[in-house]
């Protein structure tokens, strides 16, 4: 598993506005990036993340704000998912939970 | 870096039934010994080691059996001991009693007791599981306590989880509940959540 705990080790590891991980990744800070991130067969376990688009397995965090979402099956919030879109890719998935807080749709993909 | 080529010359420098080593060390040979292994300040990479206990700063090898294997890092094939304390173990099988760490990534875990921080497994097989987040295809065992668990399927007894269970097939348990106030109930995409009366059916 990949482990961030700074959002300098995960600046490092952007290329090309993209942020590419295989396998599990935790991010044990608030991250916030000007770049989407790319989950090669691995899950999310994060605090709040700010991000452009973000695929991956199923993930778990506190907040998520960005673009366009997709995961597998599960995608389980603590508080509150911003974003534009968000869908699951399997047949049979759950639909986005946000525990204390709300899923919210933006309109726009705001740089 | 220290490099043993034989068994001979390992065996010539155990003292008092420890092989202390200051440094790195390397066996470039399958080492079996009644001995323990103690490394200050150094890692070990190895083929094969079988020994008492193994004590070191990082553990590379091939197959590992001992009595305890405290280390920081294990990265290996095969690992059968006693007690592992570690901060990463990465291996293929692990079969003993009871593992101690903060972070398991293995295929397959069979244990009586495991205690850690984050387990990403194939199969768990356990009588209990304490751990932060689980993350594996299925789960036997008789009690659960993590903070989130994600899985193919569950045969347990009890499940304690904090805010969410969530898991492709099924649930088969006597007793499942949320610690946190505001938690999302137990989803069985495929399945059902499946409430045993017996306690030790099937475990």
């Amino acid at each position: 598993m990949k482990i961030y705990n700074t959002q300098e080790e995960v600046e490092k590891d952007i290329v090309n506005d993209v942020l590419v991980i295989k396998g599990d990744v935790k991010f044990n800070a608030d991250i916030s990036i000007a770049a989407s991130i790319l989950v090669i067969e691995g899950n999310i376990t994060a605090w709040g993340i700010t991000a452009w688009d973000i695929k991956a397995r199923n993930i778990t965090a506190r907040d998520i704000n960005a673009w366009d979402i997709l995961y597998y099956a599960f995608c389980t919030v603590y508080r509150s998912i911003k974003c534009v879109s968000i869908k699951a890719k399997r047949g049979i998935a759950h639909p986005p939970i946000c525990l204390d807080g709300k899923l919210e749709i933006k309109e726009e993909k705001k740089k | 870096m220290k490099i043993y080529n034989t068994q001979e010359e390992v065996e010539k420098d155990i003292v008092n039934d420890v092989l202390v080593i200051k440094g790195d060390v390397k066996f470039n040979a399958d080492i079996s010994i009644a001995a323990s292994i103690l490394v200050i300040e150094g890692n070990i990479t190895a083929w094969d080691i079988t020994a008492w206990d193994i004590k070191a700063r990082n553990i590379k090898a091939r197959d590992i059996t001992a009595e305890n294997i405290t280390a920081r890092d294990i990265t290996a094939k095969d690992i059968t001991a006693w007690d592992i304390t570690a901060r990463n173990i990465n291996a293929r099988d692990i079969n003993d009693r009871d593992i101690t760490a903060r972070d398991i990534t293995a295929g397959d875990i069979n244990a009586e007791n495991i205690t850690a921080r984050d387990i990403n497994a194939w199969d768990i097989i356990a009588r209990n599981i304490t751990a932060r987040d689980i993350n594996a295809w299925d789960i036997i065992a008789r009690d659960i306590t993590a903070e989130n668990i994600t899985a193919w399927d569950i045969n347990a007894r009890d499940i304690l989880y904090y805010a969410f269970c969530t898991v492709y097939r099924s649930i088969k348990c006597v007793s499942i509940k949320a610690k946190r106030e505001i938690a999302h109930p137990p989803i069985c995409l495929d399945g059902k959540l499946e409430i045993k009366e017996n306690k030790n059916e099937d475990l």
